[in-house]
């Protein structure tokens, strides 16, 4: 699945957190941080994988991505998309 | 086979793994989902369960809510009141991530690395007022692998036991007897949120302690929930370590031996551990950050 298709799928994930905080999935770049910026915390960052995994038939297993990147919108679509082409 | 009649649930919790199981009984053609019980009801995550009783936890507790065939928890941080618990005679199941007794409370993922265990398991059993401490009805072991970090862990426990809590659903559904072994609570372990606070690194403890402390609060690229091993430097400054190396080499606890390349070579008593991953002020800390961050002291010893 290509980067575009996953960064859909985690904005669908983030869902009614994104609206909460005033935020449109759609208008964000690719360098936003989900946990900085205060969208999920540590626990919602373990859930959203989670439910990453379910939507997508995959195991992320974190050791293997690059975790400089990984909290960033752009980042995260990035490293699930080169996992979901394994 | 009969037909099996109709179960209903009370189902508390929260977290992807709660909804998964939810969604699962929600599909079971003979349960139905009678109240849904959570901290943080978000319309787009509970859109699939538009139909049942959705409550508040608190509201729950405070109103000593609805019973049914069977209350389920998954993943629920919160104390179930005795009141509640005694509503379901005793038919209330609770999702563990470790092995009882041995491994009941907080954080035991994280301990399962810093005991060197190389297996581990997931539990379901019976809730009683005691946390942890009701008959079990299932357990699901797997290898705890080497290099698993506190986070791979806690993940891969998570994963496991929902399997393990959609074949026991699977079971009362289909009328099959469930396992009803007691525990030898001579055996038990309580770990508390504040025995897991402590992260002076275990210098007297040997190089494989070392690196499993370390590893077990690594849960990069998020916070550990409980401590966050590191050391301090002259200055007061803290340098975060996630990862440690054995060594075949003889030291004294906590002294710098030797600033390799990728980290300082730290002794452990009979042997030593080369720190091979670090962290301070965001940045990874090499052999040589090490070197101009220890320049005045070569020898520095940690504090442990």
């Amino acid at each position: 699945m290509n980067t575009t298709n996953v960064r859909s799928v985690i904005i669908d994930c983030l869902g009614s957190k994104l609206a909460n905080a005033g935020l449109q999935g759609e208008a964000l770049t690719d360098d936003f941080d989900l946990l900085e910026q205060g969208v999920i915390d540590s626990f919602g960052f373990i859930d959203l994988l989670a439910n990453l995994e379910d939507r997508l038939s995959i195991e992320i297993e974190l050791e293997k991505l690059d975790d400089s990147v990984f909290t960033t919108l752009g980042g995260l679509a990035q490293q699930v998309s080169l996992l979901s082409d394994r | 086979m009969n037909n099996p009649s109709n179960v209903d649930f009370v189902i508390i919790g929260e977290g992807n793994h709660f909804l998964a199981i939810s969604r699962w009984l929600l599909k079971a053609p003979n349960a139905t989902i009678k109240t849904l019980v959570s901290p943080d009801f978000d319309s787009h995550d509970f859109k699939d369960f538009e139909d049942c009783e959705q409550v508040d936890i608190r509201s729950y507790f405070n109103s000593m809510g609805t019973s049914a065939d069977w209350l389920v928890a998954v993943n629920c941080a919160a104390l179930i009141p005795e009141e509640i618990l005694r509503g379901f005679n005793g038919r209330a199941l609770n999702l563990h991530n470790g092995p009882l007794p041995q491994y009941a409370g907080r954080h035991v993922t994280q301990w399962a690395i810093r005991n060197g265990e190389t297996e581990f398991a997931s539990t379901i059993h019976y809730m009683l007022p005691n946390v942890d401490a009701g008959n079990i009805v299932a357990e699901r072991r797997y290898p705890v692998k080497p290099t698993d970090t506190g986070l791979a862990l806690f993940r891969r426990s998570f994963r496991i036991g929902r399997e393990l809590m959609i074949d026991v659903l699977r079971h009362i559904l289909t009328d099959q007897p469930l396992e009803d072994r007691p525990q030898d609570l001579s055996r038990r372990h309580n770990y508390r949120h504040r025995d897991a606070l402590d992260a002076r690194v275990p210098w007297t403890k040997g190089a494989r302690a070392v690196a499993d402390f370390l590893r077990a609060s690594d849960y990069r690229p998020l916070e550990s929930p409980s401590y966050a091993a590191q050391v301090r430097l002259l200055d007061g400054r803290g340098v975060r370590l996630y990862r440690a190396i054995p060594l075949n080499r003889a030291g004294a606890p906590g002294q710098v031996l030797e600033i390799a390349n990728e980290g300082p070579i730290v002794g452990c008593g009979k042997d030593a551990v080369m720190l091979s991953e670090s962290q301070m002020e965001n940045r990874g800390v090499d052999g040589a950050r090490w070197r101009l961050l220890l320049k005045d002291n070569p020898n520095f010893v940690f504090d442990g």
